[in-house]
């Protein structure tokens, strides 16, 4: 009985450390979302992208994320979206030096002077890749937020984070995905949000 | 009479060759000194004598002559190109048909040298000819069991001027078409370029485009220069596109007192729209750009972005990011791997370049649709209600 019971025990053992490692050793996401109740999204055609902040240490985080964002907010076709120079030059005309001391007046200022509906504004608060031994595994947490510059208010906001190597790179070493490539899973999840 | 008869037949075959018009001389191309990005002192001298007897061998000849004392006396500080004004002269002054340019982007000794050049042809119209890039490091021409490996820059430049000038059109020939040299047909690993681009962009008809100076955040100080270039040349070979010549845009650059591509806003975008020709202006920016040439890096990395803005209506057209490393193309028995950052950016270029866009997605065409249907219904409701009011009048 003794001799019979032992493989199954440890290959139940063996089954669950399988499942451990598939699903608490895997890649983690974690969202949090905001939609204003009144919020008419409908209403909002025209938009402009100010720069991120940056909370990082890497130095080019933000403009990178930036530039992701904007060419996947371009994809979608929802939004017609200004040219980033026309932007920089509004920020540098109005003496903008950091988008977190704006407030809703600046907004509507900001929003007036690009013939904008609204803008999105972002912080990168984690933009880091580490290694396990030959593969991958980049965090990324992005916090995202759209503001109507009519009122000046946020009408929604998203922060999502993803972290950890997927399954087949835990389990076989294969398909780790780059810093860039998880900044875009990353803007493409919280994009999804704002379509919901 | 067997005497007669052969001495007719002599004289027959002799007559051509005193009694007929001498051949005209095959066309004569000048070739510029090639623009050093590489850092090495001897490597251009090296290139020019390389290409100078390509081109012979591709039919031209070579116009003779210091080129130096006309470059210096028209204050020609950028070899990348000349604008329509110094490539009349020197048109004139040498009767060459065409002016030939180049560039040697690396040309670097060690372990595993590394050698990359690219050269463009401007007709005398100021048309461009043919523009190519090629690089090598000493790695690509090992053959079986390390046999043929070219170890000094050298002995590789001989290949990669061999590589370069292979299409090199005759006289009187237009060039083929550029094809790619990849080893397996494309990359395994690493997902491809993303890109959108407008409706409005249609590439049935050729736009005349602007490249912008790319701005740099590699540790690669020609890392955004290589990119731009290698980039252009692609760019004037894809269908749908033409190029502005560098030379014309520091000139429109000069006149619309434009100093800095930085950041450079819509407005004098348009302003230099005028002068260039052109409203469409590619601009771009490098994140890293790896070669094998530094320290510590076994295969090469290229992270880019850029996009393409219509400084008339201030929308952006087309717009495309790409990362890739040498490594992504490694395919059967672990061959095909790209050896230097030259070579990764020209596939990283074409790709991007090839890259058509996704279309959006299903969730944004609903939401699009549904905004559409919103916007409709207001109109609708108030055509109702003068209907319905219309209709209590009538008695």
């Amino acid at each position: 009985m003794r001799c019979n019971a032992a493989p199954t025990i440890r290959l139940t053992i063996a089954a669950a450390a399988i499942v451990a490692l598939t699903f608490f050793g895997c890649r983690t996401t974690r969202q949090t979302k905001y939609l204003h109740p009144n919020a008419d999204l409908g209403a909002i055609s025209k938009v402009a992208i100010l720069p991120f902040d940056n909370l990082t240490g890497e130095r080019t985080a933000a403009d990178k994320v930036q530039k992701v964002f904007y060419l996947e907010l371009l994809t979608l076709q929802v939004f017609e979206v200004t040219e980033p120079g026309q932007v920089t030059k509004t920020l540098r005309s109005s003496g903008v030096a950091a988008t977190d001391a704006l407030g809703p007046a600046d907004f509507q200022r900001i929003g007036k002077e690009l013939g904008v509906d609204g803008v999105f504004l972002g912080s990168v608060v984690d933009y880091s890749d580490a290694h396990t031994g030959s593969t991958s595994t980049p965090e990324v947490t992005i916090d995202v937020r759209l503001i109507e510059t009519q009122t000046g208010s946020t009408i929604w906001s998203t922060s999502h984070t993803r972290a950890g190597a997927g399954v087949s790179t835990r389990l076989f070493g294969l398909g780790g995905e780059s810093l860039t490539e998880a900044t875009r899973g990353v803007v493409r999840r919280e994009l999804a949000t704002l379509l919901k | 009479m067997f005497k007669i008869l052969l001495m007719t037949c002599v004289a027959a075959l002799a007559l051509p060759a005193f009694g007929a018009p001498a051949e005209a001389p095959s066309p004569s191309l000048a070739v510029l000194p090639f623009d050093n990005v590489s850092g090495a002192g001897d490597a251009p001298a090296a290139i020019a004598g390389l290409v100078t007897a390509a081109i012979a061998a591709h039919g031209w000849q070579v116009a003779g002559g210091d080129l130096h004392p006309l470059l210096e006396r028209e204050r020609v500080r950028y070899l990348d190109g000349v604008d329509d004004a110094v490539r009349t002269r020197i048109i004139d002054q040498t009767g060459a048909s065409g002016i030939v340019t180049g560039a040697v982007y690396t040309w670097s000794a060690g372990k595993n040298p590394v050698v990359a050049v690219s050269a463009r042809l401007v007709r005398a119209d100021g048309s461009l000819g043919w523009a190519d890039v090629a690089a090598l490091a000493a790695d690509d021409t090992e053959r079986l069991f390390g046999f043929g490996r070219r170890e000094t820059p050298d002995a590789l430049a001989a290949r990669v001027i061999a590589e370069l000038m292979r299409d090199f059109p005759p006289p009187g020939r237009e060039a083929p078409p550029p094809h790619h040299k990849s080893f397996f047909g494309g990359s395994l690993f690493g997902s491809g370029a993303q890109s959108f681009r407008a409706p409005e962009l249609d590439l049935r008809t050729p736009h005349l485009v602007c490249v912008l100076p790319f701005a740099n955040e590699s540790k690669s100080p020609q890392a955004a220069r290589v990119f731009a270039e290698v980039l252009a040349i692609r760019l004037a070979a894809a269908e749908g596109f033409e190029v502005v010549e560098p030379a014309h845009l520091r000139a429109a650059a000069l006149k619309a007192h434009v100093a800095s591509f930085r950041g450079i806003g819509t407005e004098d975008l348009a302003r230099l729209a005028a002068s260039v020709g052109t409203s469409l202006f590619l601009r771009g920016t490098i994140y890293t750009y790896d070669d094998v040439t530094g320290r510590g890096i076994d295969t090469p990395a290229i992270s880019v972005e850029m996009s393409l803005v219509d400084a008339q209506t201030g929308r952006v057209l087309w717009a495309a990011q790409h990362e890739r490393k040498g490594s992504d193309y490694t395919g059967l028995l672990l061959l095909g791997a790209l050896s230097n950052a030259v070579t990764l950016a020209d596939h990283t270029a074409t790709e991007m370049i090839e890259a058509q866009g996704a279309g959006a997605p299903r969730a944004a065409q609903a939401f699009t649709a549904a905004r559409e249907a919103r916007k409709r219904n207001p109109a609708e409701k108030r055509a109702e209600r003068r209907d319905a009011r219309k209709s209590e009048e009538k008695p």
